[in-house]
């Protein structure tokens, strides 16, 4: 066991304000890195330490490992906490912090890059008992390619092997499809992969996103924390995020607990993470996509559920700590929802408006929580992502939760010359009759039209 | 030394007068005055200063652009610890009124036990130095100010 006294943030924007509050609770000292870009920001005015490391584009700074390094060398920290996106989910940054006998507060180098290997994490996964959609080895040839057509149905998704980031996939609904599509998909799969190896899956139409929290110690307690439902995104960008989800009954998120806890138990992983699962409503099926090995940006919604502190409990655990609750004392309580307010216009293609900000002003009363690094007066510099603050509303059952959400989106104010947020488009979705049945899908948005006037 | 108070007093009986540039001539060279805040003179200032190194006197100068322009800070380019010596020799790259040229190494920052060059921007006289040896630093903390030449 360590006791760590002193934290180097490796982040910026609210989640770095978020370390450095749990932080600051626990009696831990701060400290906060930033770029020439982000002098004014919030982190750097909480923490007790705040170190330059480089001019405001990222990779020569919140990506430039030697200077991260170096801040925690110079100022005595003892661990880093990489919050989300930048160096949390790389696994040579972790070994690094290692080498140089910084605590990196996540998972082991190992684990991370295991199920950063989306093929490896679905191979694992699978073999734990981890529900995973169907598909085939690298077909080779059309029968192959029908006989699990017949088996599991069309849609189906036909995948190259080497591909990435979407390219090269087809989306087939029958076997006349499937003959001419099949070689036309290996033939351009060789031209742009140089490698003509496709396989197929099933295709999942209209799946809900549904994702188990998870936390485990060194001391192989594994705990889940139960699902938020995220299905409202925007370009694979997830907008709202809610939990308990509406789609589930208790039994199925029992069974989706004990799968993911399962599935984590078997690869050792230490710390804080998130199962992510595609869920298809109509065949009530849940299908493992893929794991987060970092606290993601809507933690909070499980915060406000269960009553946990994620990310104290991820700097207990770095300590080397047992989980300070057993899995019996996990009870979700109440319904929570969170939005994402970015500044982003949502009536032009949600483009980006940084700027100044004249006025902010964010609303109190019962169960609100608003995360954020704005203030009067700030700059939202253009050279990181556009978001601002995350709203959150909790409830005891989800109407309240989402009557609760209107009334702070209502208060809330965030003006600025030039600067446009999410905040109409939010106020819409709360009001929306699909939306506030449940009944909707990560196809959410491709039907959802925003109104101009509000 | 001598000479130089004598400039100081010619500087201040000319400074509170409406005079923008005074040209002088002496045994030793060629010597330029300015004085007020006319924009079209402002390039051409070359002041010997009253007392060579003393920051605190040259930051009392009125004209707040020629402090920019005379007065050029070197910066760390990492996060580290300075190391004023050359790590050979033992020895400080730099004293306190040592004249610089541009590119010149006047330390290094030491960033994971690596020595990254300190190089001065222009040329010119190093007239303050802000960081003690071995002490760490910040991504474009000011190590050394100097006077610039104006080359």
């Amino acid at each position: 066991m360590t006791n760590i006294n002193r934290i180097l943030i490796a982040n910026r924007g609210e989640i770095a304000v978020r370390i450095i509050r749990a932080a600051k609770e626990l009696g831990i000292e701060t400290v906060a890195v930033y770029s020439e870009g982000d002098a004014d920001s919030l982190h750097t005015k909480l923490a007790d330490i705040d170190i330059c490391i480089g001019p405001a584009n990222a990779s020569s700074s919140y990506l430039n490992i030697p200077a991260i390094i170096s801040a925690a060398e110079i100022s005595g920290a003892q661990a880093i906490h990489p919050g989300y996106g930048f160096f949390s989910e790389n696994a040579r940054f972790a070994e690094i912090c290692k080498k140089h006998h910084i605590i990196f507060i996540g998972p082991s180098p190992e684990v991370i890059d295991l199920l950063g290997n989306k093929t490896m994490a679905r191979k694992t996964m699978s073999e734990a008992g981890v529900p995973i959609t169907p598909g085939t080895d690298v077909i080779h040839s059309i029968k192959e390619a029908k006989t699990f057509a017949q088996e599991f149905g069309y849609p189906l998704i036909i995948k190259a092997r080497s591909g990435g980031g979407g390219k090269g996939m087809r989306v087939i609904w029958s076997d006349s499809e499937l003959e001419k599509q099949l070689p036309i998909a290996q033939s351009e799969a060789k031209i742009n992969f140089d490698d003509d190896g496709v396989y197929i899956e099933k295709f999942h139409e209209n799946p809900r996103h549904i994702e188990v929290q998870f936390i485990a110690d060194s001391h192989g307690n594994v705990v889940h924390l139960m699902e938020r439902d995220c299905s409202i995104q925007r370009r694979h960008q997830k907008l709202i995020e809610e939990a308990p989800s509406p789609a589930l009954n208790s039994k199925q998120r029992k069974q989706l607990g004990e799968v993911c806890v399962k599935g984590i138990k078997k690869v050792g992983y230490v710390g804080a993470g998130t199962m992510e699962f595609l869920y298809d409503d109509t065949l009530k099926k849940f299908y493992f996509m893929e794991v987060n090995t970092r606290i993601q940006v809507e933690h909070c919604v499980t915060e406000l559920v269960t009553g946990i502190d994620l990310v104290k409990e991820q700097i207990h655990i770095a300590e080397g700590k047992s989980l300070s609750f057993k899995q019996s004392d996990i009870k979700m309580k109440g319904a929570a929802i969170e939005c994402r307010i970015n500044a982003e216009n949502p009536f032009m293609d949600f483009l980006p408006t940084p700027g100044t900000l004249g006025q902010v002003h964010f609303p109190g009363g019962p169960g609100v929580r608003i995360d954020s690094h704005i203030y009067t007066g700030y700059t939202i510099p253009p050279y990181y992502d556009s978001l601002v603050a995350k709203v959150l509303a909790y409830g005891d059952t989800r109407d309240e939760a989402l009557k609760r959400m209107s009334r702070i989106l209502d208060e809330i104010i965030i003006e600025g010359k030039g600067i446009q947020t999410t905040i109409p488009f939010h106020q819409q979705v709360m009001k929306d009759a699909t939306f506030r049945s449940g009944k909707f899908t990560t196809k959410f948005l491709d039907h959802f039209q925003l109104k101009q006037n509000n | 030394m001598s000479q130089i108070s004598h400039f100081k007093q010619i500087y201040d009986m000319f400074a509170n007068l409406n005079i923008d540039h005074i040209d002088m001539k002496s045994e030793e060279g060629n010597y330029s005055f300015s004085f007020g805040n006319d924009q079209n003179e402002k390039n051409k200032t070359l002041i010997p200063v009253p007392n060579i190194c003393s920051a605190s006197e040259s930051i009392q100068l009125e004209d707040p652009l020629v402090i920019t322009e005379k007065y050029i800070d070197i910066k760390s380019p990492g996060v580290g610890i300075f190391e004023r010596a050359n790590p050979k020799t033992k020895e400080y790259y730099i004293k306190l009124r040592d004249t610089v040229k541009k590119n010149q190494v006047v330390g290094h920052v030491s960033i994971l036990g690596i020595l990254y060059d300190v190089i001065s921007p222009v040329s010119g006289k190093i007239i303050e130095i802000l960081i003690e040896n071995e002490q760490p630093i910040e991504y474009g903390q000011p190590i050394m100010r100097l006077e610039s030449n104006n080359d």
